[in-house]
């Protein structure tokens, strides 16, 4: 038995929802979609349970994380009313759902509160660098480099970095726990038996690292020139990941060999690595930030201010880095240290913010998705 | 004998039931060509007497396609068809004949369906029973 | 009883272009049927309705002298009226002609096996022979009409036909039951798609009635009986007074509202509110002036002492009669009443009928409330009463989803805080009321919908009311809804006094509605001759339905009427005086009255009215000594065709001809059709004969309208004689040339 909320759709357009209530239930959508099968059907489903405010069932699902927002729903719908977009809303929603400690839905449904959150992060970062911050050595090193572990100590730098990666941790897996307690453990129709946790764990793996969703997306047959969009789509969202992904590994782990005063040659694997990340991390940011303003498809078409927060704060992230490393190398001391500082003030706050609490959180909910279904699909076979 | 290819007599009406046997051949629905279609006013008005002549004449069976409550003349038209049938019936128990040869339904306008599983079931029926000249003597001619 | 056997008989079979030729050899069963007795002559063409092949069927009778006619083509319902028509112009009587119906139950229904066709065919022929060969000459029973007409029910359809009868020049009664016009619309509200109320409708049409002189409108009359026939009705009326004279002022009926101490539930709200003895169905209802109900009223003279001049509680009941040509009945439905504890109607105190609502909704004012509780969140139930499974009601009343979205459209416009929630079983809103379901959805309204046999169940679980469904939209999951107001979409139902309907003795369908002549074709005239059907008193109608069906009962009832003579079909019940030793069997059964017992050369026997009688035959099985019986349908005309449907058939087979025929195969086949071709068709291939031409350039050199052409060549070009060039002249038109 579930109760009719027609409260739920007045929350969910704060998520960023089109009016659903448009819907006539033709299932269009469902037929249309190349990722929709007989075990995991949708988007029908969702947006019926979306207008009737059926919140269990909508947190019990894994639907929306299945979907990859071709768009072809939303072209196809004969009524406007945009299922696409409305899976994407409910990928909002079940990410502040997950969220223990509430501060997701604050930043989802609160310009303010995010802003403020922001604010507040980049602050602890000024004021931990007023207080502790090395000498602002002038003299540059025997290259010509500026000296900037003088400055900002690598060793210290990577205290900092850990009780970050820590923090990120923490909220992330836990909020990862809570999504596999209304998902598996919740649901009492299967039992998932232990040894498949390890024999689906690849999958986990595998689409962690290849989105490969992203190719299945969208049929050929049906519209080309989507199909052509959506493996674009994979390819850039897959180099900004994969630069993201480098760059975090760098700083967490190896920032002794990473933030030397040494400036190495340009074909060092520090400085190769370094600009893979950049040129990854740019390309994609260029590519979404231009589909997002030319809204010429179905996925870029409507953007939550989440969406441009997230994108802002990684350009800002992107650019400084890049300048920090131009300043080092071309000896300007002082713009290096500012520009440090700025972008440690940017970094943290955008991590802290978006991995656990926002859009960045889909880099678990999507591969871990996959592997819930999995585990459920086979439980029930 | 189930290869035997009964005639069946039907009465239709006028208004009802002939227009769904028209339909049944507009949708080329197939069914026995032996059979032959008398169509009056209203069933009510099949004499139980012509029930009788066309068993005797050689007819195998004889079907009533009524029009029901559907009846444009009065509601009760069924009964009073079936009140001739039973009349018939009587005669034909007399005479040694089946009284599974005369069978009576309802159909609508456009029941070109059901007249046609009518048909069949009854042709089904009549070919079990054989030839009417076993019952009423008659010689093949 | 002597008949003159025919025996000049022509027979003409039709192809019909390959429809009947296809699977029937025409050719083989015009050489058997030839040898018919009575038969003069048989023809075979290919299109015998088509205007060439009736024009040489009517050279063939005069020629020939033919004094019967079968005309073996498609099914009589097609074109039987075309061929008594024929008949008529070469003047042989229409009744002299019967027709054989070789494609929809031959052709058509045996095009499986051809060889059996072809015999059952000639069959089919044979008995039409035998029939005509019976038949007798006859001529329509003619009658005298009063150009008047009777409208029973003054709701908008009855006030639309009365206008549209007196525009057309008959002289009308309006005879309406209650004190007041406008009926069930008059109680509606807002209407879609233009949202006008009701009442003003019934005011619009209301003030054109009173315009008309030739319009008598009487109210509180009822309908007593009926005598007399079609063209001359005798109907007996009985007129209760309304005990109040003139016009009144709104202050005058203030006063006198506020002064009567007796009070009743009000019909006209549903219950929802109560009236006083003296009252009006709501302030503009028309007539003007309030009535008195003299069930309630005591006589305490509260009223009169207000206005004495203008009440007379001594007024009696009238009966009068008049005589009128035809009669149209329009006494319109009855929403249907939910059995107690049906959806929890009765047994839940908030749950009320769609027409209650709109009741609810039209009186409103400033808060939306019910038993003193502010709504805020309604749903509402379909199909209460109508697609019953289990109950009487197995249609679709088919105003009542329109009417329920747009009651929500309503009632969110007037209060917007109001949410609905809509429990269907699938929705109606059908052609343009589409649209009402789209602003629906528009402005939030959530739909449900349930499946026949998972009913929704409606309980009071403490303060608040539960609706569990079983929603076919969300995998039939179980939703529980809470709502301030259950509102029941109550569809329609015939009304419970029929007792007009018995006393016009129009035939009551199993649905309770009134049954029409046939469904599709002639769907407003009933059994009784001169007695018409319209609105929803016929099947369950919105108004634009009801409209459509009262202007085409007037117009019927003013063809029938106008010309002041009306012809009847002569198919009826004959008496055979030698027989008939007088009985009554057939007078008690007949539901029409037609018999009488008369005396007739020294005995009692029964005489037909030929008025009366409609030919139905139900009274022929009843009569003990068999002297009944329908023109065309004597013992001997049902036993001919008996004879002529068992005996056997022998189809001429050549078999020299038949290997002929195989060697030479389609050719021969295809020469055998152009014989049969109407000459139009031969001239149109002489035609092409020179090249390949357009229609237009065809119709030039034979001096044709281009559309007869056009008619002639497309079979031609569906029986493979011409074919298409995929090329197109300069005008456009493309070019057809003669196939090889």
């Amino acid at each position: 038995m579930s109760i009719l909320n027609p409260d739920f759709s007045v929350t969910l357009k704060k998520f960023g929802a089109f009016d659903t209530s448009m819907c006539y239930n033709c299932g269009n959508c469902t037929a249309i979609c190349s990722l929709s099968d007989t075990d995991n059907s949708f988007p029908r489903n969702m947006i019926r349970a979306s207008v009737l405010g059926l919140e269990d069932k909508i947190q019990r699902s894994l639907d929306p994380w299945n979907c990859y927002y071709c768009g072809e729903c939303s072209s196809t719908c004969p009524r406007e009313a945009n299922p696409g977009e409305l899976m994407m809303s409910l990928r909002r929603y079940l990410t502040a759902a997950y969220d223990w400690t509430g501060l997701s839905k604050k930043f989802y449904t609160s310009k303010i509160w995010e802003l403020v959150a922001i604010v507040l992060l980049a602050t602890v970062v000024l004021v931990l660098f007023l207080l502790y911050h090395g000498p602002m050595e002038t003299t540059l090193t025997e290259q010509g480099g500026v000296k900037l572990n003088t400055f900002a100590p690598w060793k210290t730098i990577e205290i900092g970095d850990w009780i970050m990666a820590g923090f990120l941790s923490f909220f992330l897996l836990s909020n990862v726990f809570n999504m596999y307690r209304k998902v598996i453990l919740k649901d009492k129709s299967v039992k998932v038996p232990l040894k498949l946790y390890f024999t689906e764990l690849w999958k986990l793996i595998f689409h962690f690292a290849t989105q490969w969703q992203f190719k299945k997306c969208s049929t050929e047959e049906e519209n080309p020139d989507n199909k052509k969009k959506s493996v674009t789509y994979w390819i850039m969202h897959w180099l900004l990941m994969s630069g993201y992904v480098t760059l975090f590994v760098l700083i967490v782990g190896f920032l002794e060999w990473f933030q030397t005063d040494e400036i190495h040659n340009w074909w060092h694997p520090q400085r190769l690595l370094g600009y893979y990340a950049t040129f990854g991390l740019t390309a994609g940011i260029i590519y979404f930030t231009a589909i997002r303003l030319k809204k010429n498809n179905e996925k870029s078409k409507f953007s939550h201010y989440t969406d441009w927060t997230f994108l802002i704060l990684l350009f800002l992230t992107t650019i400084s880095g890049i300048l920090v490393h131009i300043f080092r190398i071309n000896g300007m001391p002082n713009p290096t240290y500012y520009m440090y500082v700025f972008h440690l003030m940017v970094l943290f706050p955008m991590l802290m913010i978006e991995v656990p609490f926002s859009k960045w959180s889909h880099l678990a909910y999507r591969p871990f998705s996959i592997y819930f279904n999995s585990l459920k699909n086979a439980a029930k076979k | 004998m189930s290869d035997y290819q009964p005639r069946i007599l039907v009465f239709s009406s006028e208004k009802i039931s002939d227009p769904a046997i028209d339909l049944a051949g507009l949708l080329k629905k197939h069914y026995s060509p032996r059979v032959y279609n008398i169509t009056l006013p209203c069933t009510s008005a099949v004499k139980p007497n012509w029930i009788l002549k066309a068993l005797h004449k050689g007819m195998d069976g004889v079907f009533i396609a009524s029009d029901g409550t559907d009846c444009a003349f009065r509601s009760d038209c069924s009964a009073l068809t079936n009140n001739s049938i039973s009349k018939a019936q009587q005669v034909m128990k007399e005479e040694g004949i089946d009284l599974a040869r005369v069978k009576m339904a309802a159909l609508c306008s456009v029941c070109a369906d059901p007249f046609v599983g009518h048909m069949k079931s009854f042709s089904e029926t009549l070919s079990g029973l054989g030839s009417i000249k076993n019952e009423t003597g008659q010689k093949d001619g | 009883m002597k008949k003159d056997h025919k025996e000049k008989i022509g027979v003409f079979i039709c192809y019909c272009g390959g429809n009947i030729s296809d699977y029937v050899e025409v050719e083989k069963v015009a050489k058997v049927v030839e040898n018919e007795p009575g038969v003069q002559l048989v023809k075979t063409t290919m299109f015998t309705c088509s205007d060439s092949a009736q024009v040489e069927i009517i050279e063939k009778i005069i020629e020939n002298d033919l004094d019967g006619m079968v005309v073996a083509s498609c099914s009589p319902k097609l074109h039987l009226l075309t061929f008594r028509d024929v008949a008529k112009r070469a003047g042989l009587n229409q009744y002299n002609y019967v027709h054989a119906n070789i494609r929809e139950q031959c052709s058509w229904a045996h095009s499986d096996r051809t060889d059996d066709a072809t015999d059952k065919a000639v069959r089919i022929i044979r008995a039409a022979i035998s029939k005509v060969r019976m038949s007798q000459s006859l001529q329509p029973i003619e009658i005298e009409a009063k150009n008047v007409a009777a409208v029973i029910g003054a709701g908008i359809s009855g006030m639309r036909s009365a206008i549209e009868l007196a525009d057309q020049g008959s002289q009308v009664y309006l005879i309406e039951k209650d004190h007041f016009v406008g009926g069930r619309t008059a109680q509606w509200g807002h209407l879609f798609p233009t949202n006008e109320e009701g009442k003003n409708l019934v005011e619009r049409l209301y003030k054109q009635i009173k315009e008309r002189d030739d319009i008598t409108l009487f109210t509180g009359a009822e309908v007593e009986s009926l005598n007399g026939n079609i063209g001359n009705f005798e109907l007996g009326v009985k007129i209760t007074p309304r005990y109040v004279f003139g016009k009144c002022d709104d202050d005058f009926l203030d006063q006198v509202l506020k002064a009567c101490p007796l009070e009743v539930e009000d019909e006209f709200n549903f219950g929802l509110t109560k009236r006083k003895a003296i009252y009006k169905n709501y302030r503009e209802a028309y007539p003007e002036s309030p009535v008195i109900d003299m069930e309630l009223c005591n006589k305490c003279g509260a009223c009169q002492k207000i206005c004495d001049g203008k009440i007379d509680l001594d007024q009696e009941v009238e009966h009068i009669t008049f005589n009128a040509g035809a009669i149209l009945l329009n006494t319109g439905f009855d929403p249907y009443e939910p059995e107690e504890g049906e959806f929890g109607y009765k047994t839940v105190d908030n749950v009320i009928t769609l027409q209650q609502f709109r009741r609810l909704l039209d009186m409103s004012n400033g808060t939306l409330e019910y038993k003193g509780k502010k709504i805020r969140d309604i749903a509402y139930i379909y199909c209460v009463g109508s697609r019953q499974p289990d109950g009487d009601n197995k249609h679709c009343s088919r105003y009542c989803c329109t009417s329920a979205i747009q009651s929500a459209l309503n009632v969110k416009n007037k209060y917007p805080e109001v949410r609905n929630f809509h429990i269907t079983r699938g929705i109606r809103t059908y052609g343009k009321q589409e649209t009402c379901f789209t602003d629906s959805s528009r402005q939030g309204d959530i739909y449900l919908q349930f499946f026949e046999g998972a009913f929704p169940e409606v309980e009071k679980r403490g303060e608040q009311t539960k609706i569990t469904v079983q929603d076919a939209l969300t995998q039939n999951e179980n939703i529980e809804v809470s709502a301030d107001l259950v509102v029941l979409v109550t569809g329609m139902v015939q009304r419970k006094d029929q007792s007009v309907a018995e006393i016009l003795k129009v035939p009551i369908g199993s649905d309770k509605f009134y049954n029409e002549v046939h469904t599709k074709l002639r769907p407003v005239e009933t059994v009784i001759d001169g007695v018409f059907i319209a609105g929803a008193c016929q099947s369950p109608k919105n108004v634009r339905g009801t409209m459509a069906s009262t202007l085409a009962a007037s117009a019927k009832a003013n063809s029938l009427i106008n010309s002041g003579k009306i012809e009847l079909e002569p198919i009826i019940a004959t008496v055979d005086t030698d027989l008939c030793e007088w009985c009554g069997k057939c007078d008690e059964l007949c539901s029409y009255n037609a018999f009488e017992k008369v005396e007739a050369d020294g005995k009692t026997v029964a005489k037909v009215n030929k008025a009366l009688c409609k030919g139905c035959g139900a009274c022929t099985p009843v009569c003990p000594s068999d002297a009944i019986s329908i023109v065309g349908y004597s013992n001997e005309e049902i036993e001919g065709m008996i004879d002529a449907f068992v005996k056997d058939v022998r189809l001429i087979e050549d078999h020299q001809a038949k290997e002929a025929e195989s060697a030479e195969g389609v050719t021969n086949n295809a020469d055998k059709l152009a014989n049969a071709l109407p000459e139009m068709s031969k001239r149109i291939l002489q035609s092409l004969e020179s090249g390949s031409k357009a229609i237009p350039e065809i119709a030039a050199e034979l001096k044709h309208p281009s559309e007869d052409v056009m008619y002639y060549l497309m079979s031609l070009r569906k029986y493979g004689f011409v074919k298409d060039t995929e090329e197109i002249n300069e005008d456009e038109y493309y070019l057809y040339e003669l196939k090889k």
